[in-house]
């Protein structure tokens, strides 16, 4: 099916509402990051500080699993 | 006698040490496909903003979308110019624009910064990402990054035509303004670009790559992350000889 529209594929094809409960901005350690929830915990998709320094700390770099 | 407070520490099992060692390199490589990276001393007097994905606005947008939401950006960019440490301010712009409002907000809080700022286009800063370039004191683009200038557009419902057109005509005339008084472009220069036909396939504008942006006024200087930390450096420098100077006189 091809959908030739100005219309937003949004609009079209809406996302279910749970998709959007799964991400969540949070601070960790003062350092503000994307996180998802999985079971063990959540997982960090984005760290989203300034600092550069942020980007460089071993124990959140993204895809590691942390508690809390 | 000297002064001895260190703590009687047990030695490690040297064993289990290996142990731990091992994993940990194992597990760093399962999530980012690299042992090392580069320490930074904790506290670097320039942070750095990202403006990646798209620019999002009052909608939310679904979960595999990236966006940079405006939200948690003015907050960063409010403690970034209360924080005394913090001398000057690099933006890295890899966007494809997004929301009008959301992106002249953001705009406008990086020009109204008192401290040193400098942007970088890599990629792309199309759309309502060139004001976003534009508004810092330096601007620069990556030979191979390319800006789509293209008119103010609505997707979705639309129901009072009339009405619409003028009220976009106005949001349009918030951004060329804008661009204006950030940037050496001239009005008549900007607004042909914007209302080019024949240059993008499903649209009307223009897609100004690298050096074109330059010649344009747009962006200040072609250039990469080398180029924008010196300029910046550059910029914190004579910001702080100004300052003691000021200091002088009081």
């Amino acid at each position: 099916m091809i959908l030739y529209t100005t219309v937003p594929q949004e609009l079209i094809f809406p996302t279910e509402a749970s998709a959007y409960g799964k991400q969540e901005i949070i601070t960790y350690n003062g350092i503000p990051m994307m996180v998802e929830k999985v079971e063990e915990g959540k997982r960090i998709i984005r760290i989203l500080s300034t600092n550069p320094a942020d980007y460089m700390e071993q124990s959140i770099m993204p895809g590691q699993i942390i508690s809390g | 006698m000297t002064n001895d407070f260190r703590m009687e520490q047990p030695e490690p099992e040297k064993e289990q040490g290996d142990k731990d060692v091992k994993s940990n390199i194992v597990e760093k490589i399962q999530q980012l496909g690299q042992t090392n990276v580069p320490q930074l001393p904790q506290d670097s007097n320039i942070h750095c903003l990202t403006i990646v994905g798209q620019i999002e606005g009052h909608m939310q947008l679904p979960p595999q979308n990236k966006t940079t939401k405006y939200e948690h950006i003015i907050p960063q960019l409010v403690a970034i110019e209360q924080n005394t440490k913090i001398e000057g301010l690099i933006i890295i712009l890899n966007t494809v624009g997004g929301d009008v409002e959301a992106g002249l907000a953001i705009s406008e809080m990086i020009a109204s910064l008192s401290k040193p700022t400098v942007s970088i286009v890599l990629g792309g800063g199309h759309s309502i990402g060139v004001p976003i370039a534009v508004s810092t004191d330096y601007s620069f683009i990556a030979e191979t990054a390319t800006m789509t200038i293209h008119p103010v557009r609505l997707t979705g419902l639309v129901i009072g035509v009339p009405q619409t057109f003028e009220y976009l005509d106005k949001m349009q005339e918030r951004v060329i303004k804008f661009v204006m008084r950030h940037s050496n472009v001239k009005e008549e220069v900007f607004k042909d670009l914007m209302f080019a036909k024949g240059n993008l396939t499903r649209d009307i504008g223009t897609n100004v790559v690298g050096e074109e942006a330059v010649k344009y006024g747009l962006i200040n200087e072609v250039g990469g992350i080398g180029h924008a930390l010196k300029k910046l450096n550059q910029l914190i420098e004579s910001r702080r000889a100004n300052k003691q100077h000021e200091g002088f006189i009081q």
